[in-house]
């Protein structure tokens, strides 16, 4: 969908991002996406989707509110997720990336793509 | 609060024997008062003297704390933990105060609430749970942190510095938090990406941060929504690094 390809390659023309998908809340299951080779689009989406679905119902307990950004920092890279409706945009990025700067464009596509 | 004969004492003891480590107690019985120019000025210059003197270094986590120095604040805090690798004794042999009697805490008032709510939670372990300190020392983080807690693999409530009226919504926290932390880790662990250290989720209402502890616990912090992202990061570093120096 050409609508999915815009947001997918804007994502992966930010430095840092190895890879940008669009993926199911429900289920996990990838419906677009861009991965630098070596890397499991697969994977990936399985388990942004799991993560934030367990965030999420945290968040919801602390105080009943919708989750919008998350962000998993680990030594070598980091997985930001941010929902639109169904879906969810994922992306896994370096350490070094400007997650600032990430964060406002995957919060702007977002709301595009809902 | 110290007694003015408290400080007298310690200031006396000092006076007497300079290698004394009642710097310490005298240091924080000043920051308590306000004072936290004096304080940190007597706290520098044990340190010196006794460079691993753990009270002494959270003294100075505190005042950091105080003056929203946050980076300052962890570093105290780390190398207050590093110093006390078992935490389960008193300011007067050099470590850091016990979390069950939590000689330094700025909530003691808050403990002795969670204590008084054994009656609600039959076990003994439960009548004693002890307060964590990340509730930061100054009124603007105090502003800024809703609610903090450790919680452990389990999802049950480890520490937490609110008080007991809260503690539905803690203990929903704790539960809902369980299995994050081996998600995180799963995650980072199959994309090769390390061990994880923070997990932030912006929310409508207040964001929720989270770092791992020992034993699979996780340490949770509620942070308001009007706060930055990345001073909600900042508080969580500070966090981590308190509760690791309180021996969660």
């Amino acid at each position: 969908m050409a609508q999915y390809n815009v947001v997918i390659d804007e994502l992966m023309h930010t430095a840092g991002v190895h890879a940008a998908l669009i993926v199911s809340r429900t289920d996990g299951i990838v419906v677009d996406g861009n991965v630098h080779i070596g890397t499991d689009a697969d994977a990936i989406a399985a388990l942004a989707a799991r993560l934030y679905g367990r965030a999420a119902q945290a968040a919801t307990a602390a105080d009943g509110t919708s989750p919008g950004f998350l962000h998993l920092e680990g030594e070598r890279g980091r997985v930001c997720a941010v929902p639109s409706g169904d879906l969810l945009l994922v992306t896994v990025a370096e350490p070094w990336a400007n997650l600032g700067l990430l964060r406002l464009t995957m919060r702007r596509l977002a709301q595009s793509l809902g | 609060m110290p007694a003015a004969d408290d400080i007298r004492r310690w200031s006396n003891e000092l006076a007497t024997d300079p290698q004394s480590l009642a710097f310490a107690d005298l240091a924080e019985a000043l920051r308590r008062q306000g004072d936290l120019e004096t304080a940190e000025r007597l706290a520098v210059r044990g340190l010196e003297r006794h460079p691993t003197h753990g009270p002494a270094l959270s003294v100075l986590a505190r005042i950091a704390e105080a003056r929203g120095d946050l980076n300052a604040a962890s570093a105290y805090w780390e190398r207050a933990r590093l110093y006390n690798p078992t935490p389960t004794s008193g300011a007067a042999n050099g470590s850091i105060p016990s979390p069950r009697t939590n000689g330094y805490g700025d909530t003691p008032a808050s403990q002795r609430a969670l204590r008084a709510t054994g009656a609600a939670y039959p076990t003994a372990s439960y009548a004693a749970v002890p307060s964590f300190s990340a509730t930061l020392a100054s009124p603007v983080t105090r502003q800024e942190v809703v609610r903090s807690l450790v919680a452990d693999a389990d999802g049950l409530l480890l520490a937490s510095p609110q008080p007991s009226d809260d503690m539905a919504v803690l203990e929903a926290m704790a539960a809902a938090v369980a299995g994050v932390g081996d998600d995180a880790a799963r995650a980072m662990k199959h994309l090769n990406l390390g061990t994880w250290h923070a997990l932030v989720l912006e929310t409508g209402g207040d964001s929720l941060a989270l770092a791992p502890a020992p034993a699979g616990s996780l340490t949770v912090l509620s942070v308001a929504p009007h706060v930055p992202i990345g001073r909600v990061r900042a508080l969580l570093r500070v966090a981590t690094a308190r509760a690791a120096a309180d021996g969660f």
